[in-house]
């Protein structure tokens, strides 16, 4: 392999980042971790990355893989299969659908577009979950999750943010 | 060239644009179908999730031990600050037990000899197969864990999982060496249940909180906080005996139940093999010696 060829794969590497950090949001939300009020709701850390990445780079995480992380999600989490896809797909569409506005605002702009998205999830979800199992589903894990999320998206965003600038220019 | 180069770039935005529009739909549509089959309890599905779970619990076991050793550790440095308190309170918990231990004893040579002679049929046999915990759903619609022991380790669907504490929950997906257990506290968890003292029956059912709730209760009147709640074995799915969680608050029709395993600290369980007991037509009319003495053992995946 030349320098040339090993500089382009590197560069096609570095394209899959975004794919790769939201894999990894979705294998973390699985860890058992001993942190007790955290232990039973955990953030929605993919949800994040999603909302990130449709903000800054939504040419890198096309819907296809928006649709493969959340099915893996679904399964790993033991849920309806299906239904953590739909909703990660519904903030993609939204997150996409408000970029404009979003872009180049101050970072309380874009954390306040994060809480609404959260909490839109999280009453798509619930309403979900309790179609599916025909019961009333318990909402208030829900809201904690939500507010979790928020809580922690200026760690998140952070992270995403140095991730992010590896993937400039590297078409 | 130069000019079919630009009519090129200029319509490829807003074709990538309705290919994006487009596939964007089509996985919407494929999400729906998906729950809805996957609702339908479609064989396939359920296969399909197994064969994920197995390829994902590998990842999940290597990434999870590190998080496992920081867990440790804080809690070793959290016992380092009580060693003294906690060295007081286990040397007098010892000594209870010791009384206790001589009772045990003793009760268990008796229930033997009554055994002898009323002929009574020995419990089945059990054994166990230790696992890891490599896998927290930590969702707000589900309560379930994930193993790294499976079909190869000898665990099946439908097991029951205990840890040192009590009852933990069922094993719902069983994989080749990764599986899932429904505990207790999943929306979706019934579990027969017999109260201790009182030996009214109830079924114990889980609403995805902390907090259990019996329901089914044969006699209210009967129930009082600090009652033990432990399994009854009804039902062919848990084996009876297996302690399971304490009365904490009764309020008319509402009896809710405190588990006694933590679920948010579980690291190693164990998945019972409990042999029912089946209906056999016995030919002889003495039952050959030694039938079903009970086989305990256990294999371990750590």
């Amino acid at each position: 392999m030349s320098l040339e060829e090993l500089a382009r794969l590197l560069r096609v590497l570095r394209l899959l980042l975004p794919g790769l950090v939201t894999y990894i949001a979705v294998m973390l939300t699985v860890m058992p971790l001993g942190i007790p009020f955290i232990a039973v709701v955990t953030p929605f850390l993919s949800l994040m990355a999603v909302y990130y990445w449709s903000i800054y780079r939504p040419d890198l995480l096309p819907p296809v893989a928006v649709f493969t992380l959340g099915i893996l999600q679904d399964i790993l989490t033991g849920g309806p299969v299906g239904l953590l896809a739909l909703v990660l797909l519904l903030v993609q569409a939204s997150a996409v659908s408000q970029r404009r506005i979003l872009l180049g605002q101050a970072f309380s702009v874009e954390w306040a577009g994060l809480l609404l998205i959260a909490a839109g999830a999280g009453a798509v979800s619930w309403m979900l979950a309790c179609a599916y199992y025909f019961a009333l589903v318990p909402p208030i894990p829900f809201v904690v999750q939500a507010l979790i999320t928020a809580a922690l998206y200026p760690l998140g965003s952070w992270l995403f943010n140095r991730v992010a600038r590896l993937t400039i220019g590297a078409e | 060239m130069n000019l079919s180069d630009i009519k090129v770039g200029r319509l490829a935005v807003p074709l990538r644009v309705l290919f994006n529009r487009f596939s964007f739909l089509l996985m919407v549509g494929a999400s729906v179908t998906l729950l809805g089959l996957s609702r339908a309890e479609y064989k396939p599905i359920e296969s399909a999730r197994v064969l994920v779970l197995d390829y994902a619990t590998p990842v999940l076991d290597v990434i999870s031990r590190p998080v496992a050793s920081a867990n440790a550790l804080f809690a070793e440095i959290g016992t380092l600050m009580t060693i003294y308190a906690e060295n007081e309170r286990l040397t007098l918990e010892n000594e209870r037990l010791h009384a206790w231990q001589a009772e045990a004893r003793q009760l268990a040579q008796e229930n033997a000899a009554f055994r002898g002679l009323l002929r009574a049929q020995p419990e089945p046999g059990m054994a166990f197969i230790s696992a890891r915990v490599v896998g927290d759903s930590g969702g707000p619609f589900v309560r379930t864990l994930i193993l790294n022991a499976g079909g190869e380790d000898g665990v099946r669907k439908g097991e029951a999982v205990v840890n040192g504490d009590g009852l933990v929950g069922r094993v719902v997906e069983a994989g080749n060496r990764s599986s899932r257990v429904l505990l207790l506290t999943d929306l979706n968890s019934r579990v027969p249940v017999v109260l201790e003292k009182s030996r009214v029956r109830a079924v114990l059912e889980g609403d995805n909180s902390n907090v259990l709730r019996l329901s089914f209760l044969s006699n209210f009147d009967e129930v009082k906080v600090d009652d033990r709640v432990m399994t009854s074995g009804h039902g062919g799915i848990f084996p009876a005996g297996i302690p399971v969680g304490a009365v904490v608050d009764v309020e008319g029709a509402s009896v809710r139940v405190a588990p006694l395993v933590a679920f948010g600290k579980l690291e190693f369980v164990q998945v019972l093999r409990f042999n029912f007991p089946e209906f056999e037509p016995v030919s002889e009319p003495d039952l050959p010696a030694g039938v079903g003495d009970g086989e305990a053992g256990g294999v371990a995946k750590k």
